[in-house]
């Protein structure tokens, strides 16, 4: 197991109130996999990333009962330990990459910055040399025809296809075990997205790197992922492998998530309602106590209230506690 | 970028046009008579009156009065003072270094202190290191600066005496005038022990350096650590930080420029506030530079000086402004992207 949290509680301290926005999430992650992280805007998913690179400003407060990586409790470690661990094993790629990379320094400038010392030893005059190499090898390998015009360019300059591939360079500079992306390729060209994931993807098979797709993209997800984590309102929903999770949700929600996407062909008539659950996801400061699906539920009763334990059957594990699919 | 370069050159231009424009009709809206206020000749035989008026065009119209005017500053004739009787141009340029060396020392030091402290208080932003910057400079930015260079002198010069009250050297020393910037001509003049001079020259600077730089000290701090803070809270400094940057390499290698490249433009603006303050401070230290020969002008309602100091200050002040935009543009390649659309 690369990755395995549990019961994840990340909650905002304001003066009076405290706000889980994160609300005993779990998630498991096995090692070379491509993790899907589904879920609507604002259910915490990258709130969940920040949290595992600890990256989170001092207003959160992250608690869990286990957050192991490789078999270590990162939250039991010393702030530098942690640090040390997240810096050589975990990388991670964001949205809006062109706002990610300093406006006003060269794309070779800030690559070499992160080349590890270890893959440019040599004496000194050597080093400025090797470390352009691996500079160009890393552009390469993301495929980056024209490396040496990227190296010497500013990132606005660049597309944000281009940008995206740079941070993913930038990631993999250092091998780490596990690349975290937190929505990608959002507001992308389709053309472009594609690129970036196959590249995710290639990478993942070739270097064994996994990867934490953090998305609300249903279709790259099930192309891509191996495994699917559903998030809601920062309660995880569901769990389980990709294939299982399409052909049988256990969770309403995830059946809901799914039958939203329009199929094409079928019987999508024109200027027919499409898939939806009534109402809107609850904002942070009127979260619904118990399972936070509840009040949207259609098959919410009285125990609703209390939130569900999660449930391990067949693969999938899930939290609620009027399962579908289950003869 | 050569129609960016055309477009400011533009904007210098024009300003400069309208400047002139306006030290041309002080000449006649000043009280006398404009062939006096114009050249600053106060005693004329009627004849030599005539050939003046021939001159200056004074008989024709305003148009030509202008280019006739035009023409005599781009020779760099802006008449006599009517004080000392020398020409203007002459009494500008030996008097323009002085101030220029206490400007140019008073910025150093505002670059010094004011940039690391704009950093640091940026850096650590709502600590108490970031209160005590930041309200220290805001009591400062508040003190009026004649008020300040006054209590320097009563605390400093009065009270301690450690440091001379005014003026840029002691008169034991007569150095020869050279280049008109006092630690040059020290080193450029040929006495034998040139070290206590110095150490003179460096005492009398200190209080005018100081008094001069607080105030563009505390906007530069303002300034820094503003676009420090906002440079902070950028997703590039965030994404970073998870690369596993330290600090201290974060700071120095994208903080710091992100934040400075900003500045630049605003220099000007700096720049502004300096010279006014530059004006100030000589007065109270009695320096012998452009502020004090503006005011003493005023006070003998030496026109002709007040005309010609008032177009060379500004035209220099208009240069500075428009060289820090070139230059920003120069060096900043987001401004680069935006020109080349």
């Amino acid at each position: 197991m690369l990755l395995d949290v549990r019961n994840l509680t990340v909650s905002l301290k304001s003066d009076n109130v405290k706000v889980n926005a994160i609300d005993k999430m779990s998630l498991s992650m096995r090692d070379g996999t491509i993790h899907g992280l589904v879920g609507e805007s604002g259910s915490g998913k990258s709130l969940f990333a920040r949290a595992l690179t600890a990256t989170l400003s001092d207003k959160w407060e992250v608690k869990a009962d286990r957050m192991f990586w490789r078999g270590q409790d990162l939250l039991k470690l010393s702030t530098e330990q942690r640090d040390q661990i997240i810096h050589k094993d975990i990388a991670m790629i964001f949205q809006e990459p062109g706002h990610c990379l300093d406006p006003t320094a060269t794309i070779g400038e800030q690559l070499s910055e992160v080349v590890p010392a270890s893959e440019c030893k040599g004496s000194f005059w050597q080093r400025r040399r090797l470390r352009i190499e691996y500079i160009h090898q890393l552009l390469k390998r993301v495929g980056i025809k024209r490396y040496q015009q990227c190296f010497d360019s500013y990132p606005h300059e660049l597309s944000e296809g281009l940008c995206q591939k740079v941070m993913i360079a930038m990631a993999i500079s250092r091998n780490p075990k596990l690349l975290v992306a937190d929505e990608p390729t959002d507001a992308m060209e389709s053309t472009t997205k594609i690129q970036i994931l196959r590249l995710l993807h290639k990478l993942n098979e070739s270097k064994d790197m996994s990867v934490l797709l953090i998305t609300h993209d249903l279709d790259a997800v099930t192309q891509f992922a191996d495994d699917i984590t559903i998030l809601y309102s920062g309660q995880s929903v569901e769990s389980a492998a990709t294939k299982d999770l399409i052909r049988r949700p256990f969770h309403p929600y995830t059946e809901v998530l799914f039958n939203t996407v329009p199929r094409l062909g079928g019987n999508l008539t024109p200027k027919s309602r499409l898939q939806a659950l009534p109402g809107s996801t609850p904002p942070l400061q009127h979260l619904p106590i118990g399972c936070r699906l509840g009040p949207r539920c259609l098959r919410a009763q009285k125990e609703c209230v209390v939130t569900p334990k999660s449930i391990k059957l067949k693969g999938h594990v899930f939290s609620c506690h009027y399962p579908i699919n289950i003869e | 970028m050569f129609i960016y370069l055309v477009k400011r050159l533009n904007l210098l231009i024009t300003t400069l046009f309208l400047l002139s424009l306006l030290s041309f009709s002080l000449g006649h809206l000043f009280p006398g008579d404009p062939v006096i206020n114009f050249t600053g000749q106060q005693s004329l035989t009627y004849e030599e009156y005539a050939d003046i008026r021939q001159v200056l065009a004074l008989d024709d119209s305003y148009f030509m009065q202008y280019l006739a005017y035009l023409d005599r500053v781009f020779s760099g004739d802006f008449g006599l003072s009517f004080t000392s009787q020398s020409e203007v141009i002459r009494d500008f340029v030996r008097i323009f270094p002085a101030s220029a060396e206490l400007s140019f020392y008073a910025l150093v030091v505002t670059m010094l202190v004011g940039l690391p402290l704009g950093l640091w208080a940026g850096v650590k932003r709502n600590s108490l290191i970031d209160k005590i910057i930041f309200s220290a400079s805001a009591i400062a930015n508040s003190i009026p600066i004649f008020w300040l260079g006054l209590l320097f002198i009563l605390v400093f010069s009065l009270n301690l005496a450690w440091l001379p009250i005014s003026g840029r050297l002691n008169l034991l020393y007569d150095i020869p005038y050279i280049s008109g910037v006092l630690l040059i001509d020290i080193a450029l003049s040929d006495f034998d022990n040139k070290w206590p001079i110095y150490q003179d020259a460096l005492r009398h600077l200190i209080l005018p350096t100081v008094t001069l730089a607080t105030l563009p000290t505390t906007l530069l701090i303002g300034m820094m650590r503003t676009n420090v803070i906002s440079v902070m809270d950028s997703q590039y400094i965030k994404a970073a930080r998870t690369k596993g940057i330290s600090l201290y390499q974060i700071v120095r290698r994208h903080v710091l420029r992100n934040a400075l490249l900003p500045i630049i433009p605003q220099f000007g603006l700096l720049f502004n506030t300096l010279m006014t303050s530059t004006m100030i401070t000589e007065i109270i230290f009695s320096w012998p530079g452009i502020g004090h020969w503006l005011l003493e002008a005023i006070y003998q309602r030496d026109y002709p000086v007040i005309q010609a100091s008032l177009l060379l200050v500004s035209s220099f002040m208009i240069l500075i402004n428009v060289l820090a935009d070139i230059i920003h543009t120069l060096v900043n390649p987001l401004v680069r992207k935006e020109l080349n659309g």
